[in-house]
């Protein structure tokens, strides 16, 4: 007796279709399962025969063949668990309608016959619907996940029975409701605030022109100045994520078995900070199973590298490719897989190794070899993706204590937003522009025509103050923003100078 | 350049860098014309003593590059080096000065900056503070602007800050701890070479010589020697540049050194010399002075505008971080950055790291 059922596996952010073929026949009982399934896969037999058992049905003493269809795929996980159990139980049972293939079936199933969620739920079910699926069932732990979809019919089970039962026709399970992204009047309250920060005004300043215009940043400042308070703050100032972005937020997540089920959506931006030990593949991306890496799981939100020159350099210059394009591809020999990667990259480094260089109060101990050693770490290529390079100070006792009223994070959220539509009105014609940061050299010459003033300017502080010459466009980049910010069609001299003021490690001896 | 033959024998000499100076000086002074010992390689065993001993004068003696110093010569031309022997006629008079002269001296650059009529050290430890930096780029400017030799080391800070006034006007000497391939240090190789385009390079040491340590002391008595007198912008408790005011002082050359307040690391050297015997020196006039010219200032031609010289006053008075000056001008973060900004430009403050400003004018 043969039956079909179909299931569906991940492969990176895509789900592919899996036809689960389940035949059973006289002979020894052997219970075989074939079509390259992978460790959890394999070991899927053991959980399917108790959970057949321990639901009081049973468990056919024959040989029975399972295949998975397409054979040369290989597949991963125990999304098909369900699938499985489900053929063999319908070999043996009446009742069921001749064919179910129309049913997605999603799910682990634990040796009591209940279902356990999965991860990966969102980017399969996008995929199963896009090729025509409609009928899903699923494991209620996944319920929330899967509400957001539009135009599909997800029956939430919590165990085998209820799958069956279901697909009989008894005890029809109810439809999962829909949700909608945006509830009225929702707002978020991210973990911590800009008005949390004290003093800082340049820093904060600083993270406003670069959440406004996209700008990579790094804090420089001594140990316990309040760089990583800072840049946790970075999300609560951007821009919401809308629903296109938190779906694709969520999808990463998802396939990475980072979701909170409770959630069931990434509204908030992520915010990732990866140790300095983080190994190149959690960073980037691969493994054996070709996972997505942080930099993947900070898309649409801030990947901060906190102690920058301390992560190994290849580390930091992997980074790089997809700095600029904003996608990873992961090439291993079994897989080929394309994760978005579009973050803000903030990091944070010291003066020197020792943290004191320049302090009047306290003896700085590195010798300037060292310093240029430690500076050298993060390379010049790396270091022209960094707009802005602003200095933190070590806050005085006495500011924080102050009582003053620090404008919060609300505030400056709302600032960016208006900053955000200028430049989307500015680069609606341009593919692939966004914010000012993204802009090439042929659109600056465009976009950021400066007058003879703010060009005279520009090289007296070139030649007084040692810039070097990388930092010409990234300056007129920042300038832009900053006049974006001031409501501003041209850039003006005070804008120059402002942005000459965030290349604190440009500026270069001799 | 043309080396008579005393001075090829006096190269060659000086190429045996496992020779010290006073078992050189007693060849040179034992065979009263050195040259003669490219003619007669055993007078050289007439040197054996308790200062060069038998061993030192075989090897000597068994020297492939006898007939003439050729390689040795040629080494340095090789490189552009010039060499200056204490039998030379061009040898620089105020080494003379000091209690033990090199017997050459390479050079490489604008060599006539050596027989300037006037020369000036400006000299400070690595650590100096910037707004100290910026000072010693400024006096270096003014110095050599008006035909004073400047000369220091090629070390970060002071020195480099030295250089670095002084180069736009090319009168600019470094006097270096080691041999030109093998500059220290090594990230100043830059400097070096502007330093060797506009101005002069001066070492004791052979090109291929590597600088230790216990050559910095030697290197500071040259500059002490080769100056008229010494600026010493910055010094820390232990601090070498104190060695080159001790060998200054000791030729009888005036020292300077700039007045700090309480508690600065980086000044505690410069006090600790005024208290001895240095001079305040708080304006270039005051070199100016010593040396017995009538150094010219230059007007500031850049004149600030009203918000510029409010927030200078600040800066002037006090107020250094950039959240005070907020608190006293009352002004917002995004008007005050840009003005800092000008003001650096203009070179009235300077930016220390953590958003602190010291002013300079």
């Amino acid at each position: 007796m043969l039956s079909k059922v179909t299931g569906y596996a991940l492969n990176g952010l895509e789900g592919f279709k899996v036809d689960v073929e389940v035949d059973v026949h006289n002979g020894l009982p052997v219970f075989d399962i074939v079509g390259l399934p992978d460790a959890a896969v394999k070991e899927s037999r053991e959980r399917v025969r108790s959970a057949i058992k321990n639901s009081g049905r049973n468990f056919p003493v024959t040989r029975i063949t399972v295949n998975l269809a397409p054979a040369d795929t290989k597949k991963e996980g125990a999304y098909l668990d369900l699938a499985i159990a489900v053929g063999i139980v319908r070999t043996g049972s009446y009742g069921f309608p001749a064919d179910i293939t129309n049913y997605v079936l999603l799910g682990e199933l634990s040796l009591d016959g209940s279902l356990r969620g999965i991860r990966g739920i969102l980017p399969l079910l996008i995929s199963a619907a896009d090729s025509g699926y409609t009928e899903f069932i699923i494991p209620k732990e996944n319920e929330k996940e899967a509400s957001y979809i539009e135009k599909v019919n997800v029956y939430a089970a919590k165990n085998l029975n209820e799958v069956i039962d279901h697909l009989k026709g008894i005890n029809p399970l109810p439809v999962v409701e829909k949700r909608k992204y945006r509830q009225e009047g929702e707002s978020f309250t991210y973990p911590v605030d800009l008005s949390l920060v004290k003093g800082q005004a340049v820093a904060k300043r600083a993270l406003e022109i670069a959440v406004s215009g996209g700008h990579n940043i790094i804090f420089i400042g001594p140990p316990g100045s309040g760089k990583t308070m800072l840049a946790k703050c970075i999300p609560s100032i951007m821009p919401d994520m809308d629903f296109e972005e938190a779906l694709e937020t969520t999808k990463i997540h998802s396939v990475a078995g980072r979701l909170n089920a409770d959630e069931g959506i990434i509204k908030m931006r992520p915010f990732m900070t990866p140790h300095h030990t983080a190994t190149n593949v959690s960073l980037i991306g691969g493994s054996q199973s070709v996972k997505p890496g942080l930099i993947s799981l900070a898309h649409n939100g801030v990947l901060f590298l906190d102690e920058m020159p301390e992560y190994p350099r290849n580390t930091l210059e992997a980074l790089r490719q997809p700095l600029e394009d904003g996608v990873i591809t992961v090439s291993r020999a079994k897989a080929n897989v394309s994760f978005p990667a579009n973050f803000m990259l903030c990091g944070s480094m010291n003066p020197c190794p020792c943290g004191n260089y320049g302090s009047k109060k306290h003896v700085c101990k590195c010798s300037q070899a060292q310093i240029l050693k430690y500076k050298s770490k993060i390379s010049g290529p790396l270091l022209d993706r960094i707009d802005i390079q602003v200095e933190v100070d070590s806050v005085e006792y006495s500011e924080l204590v102050s009582e003053k009223a620090e404008e919060s994070s609300a505030t400056v959220k709302a600032r960016v937003n208006r900053t955000r539509a200028i430049q989307r009105e500015r680069f609606r014609k341009e593919p692939n522009v966004n914010t000012n940061s993204d802009m090439t050299e042929k659109q600056i010459k465009k976009y950021c025509g400066l007058t003879s003033e703010c060009e005279e300017l520009l090289r007296t502080a070139f030649d007084n103050m040692f810039l070097s010459a990388r930092a010409r466009s990234r300056i007129i980049k920042v300038a832009r923003t900053i006049a974006d910010m001031d409501l501003s069609e041209n850039i003006r001299p005070s804008h120059i100078l402002e942005a000459i003021s965030y290349r604190s490690l440009d500026k270069n001896n001799i | 350049m043309i080396y008579s033959d005393n001075e090829r024998a006096i190269i060659w000499l000086d190429s045996f860098s496992a020779l010290t100076r006073e078992q050189k000086l007693k060849i040179i002074n034992v065979t009263k014309n050195p040259a003669a010992i490219f003619e007669n390689p055993s007078l050289i065993k007439e040197c054996a003593d308790e200062v060069v001993s038998e061993k030192f004068c075989d090897l000597l003696a068994a020297s492939k590059d006898l007939c003439g110093g050729e390689s040795a010569v040629r080494a340095l031309e090789k490189n552009g080096v010039v060499a200056l022997t204490c039998m030379s006629d061009d040898y620089p008079e105020k080494l003379l000065s000091c209690g033990n002269p090199p017997l050459v001296i390479y050079c490489l650059g604008n060599i006539s900056l050596l027989n300037a009529e006037k020369s000036f050290s400006v000299v400070g430890s690595r650590k100096t503070l910037p707004e100290i930096c910026a000072k010693a780029e400024e006096f270096s400017r003014e110095l050599s602007e008006n035909g004073v030799v400047v000369i220091t080391g090629l070390a970060e800070g002071a020195d480099t800050a030295a250089i670095k006034g002084a180069l736009p006007s090319g009168n600019v000497i470094s006097v270096l701890p080691g041999g030109f391939k093998h500059v220290y240090p090594e990230y100043h190789r830059n400097l070096f070479g502007k330093i060797v385009e506009n101005g002069l390079a001066v070492s004791e040491y052979p090109p291929d010589t590597v600088s230790k340590p216990y050559y910095f002391p030697d290197r500071n008595r040259l500059l002490a020697a080769l100056s008229d007198g010494v600026l010493v912008c910055s010094a820390g408790k232990k601090s070498g540049t104190s060695y080159t005011a001790d060998f200054a002082s000791e030729y009888g050359k005036n020292v300077f050194a700039f007045p700090y307040t309480l508690g600065v690391p980086s000044g505690e050297g410069c006090n600790a010399l005024i208290k001895e015997y240095a001079l305040l020196c708080d304006s270039v006039e005051d070199i100016f002075l010593s040396l017995g010219i009538s150094g010219k200032k230059k007007a500031d031609s850049v004149k600030l505008s009203e918000e510029e010289e409010k927030v200078f006053r600040c800066i002037k008075d006090g107020a250094e971080h950039i959240d005070l000056i907020i608190q006293k001008t009352g002004m917002k973060v995004f008007e005050l950055s840009p003005l800092l900004t000008v003001l650096e430009i203009k070179k009235y403050v300077v930016k220390n790291p953590g958003n602190v400003y010291s002013a300079i004018k």
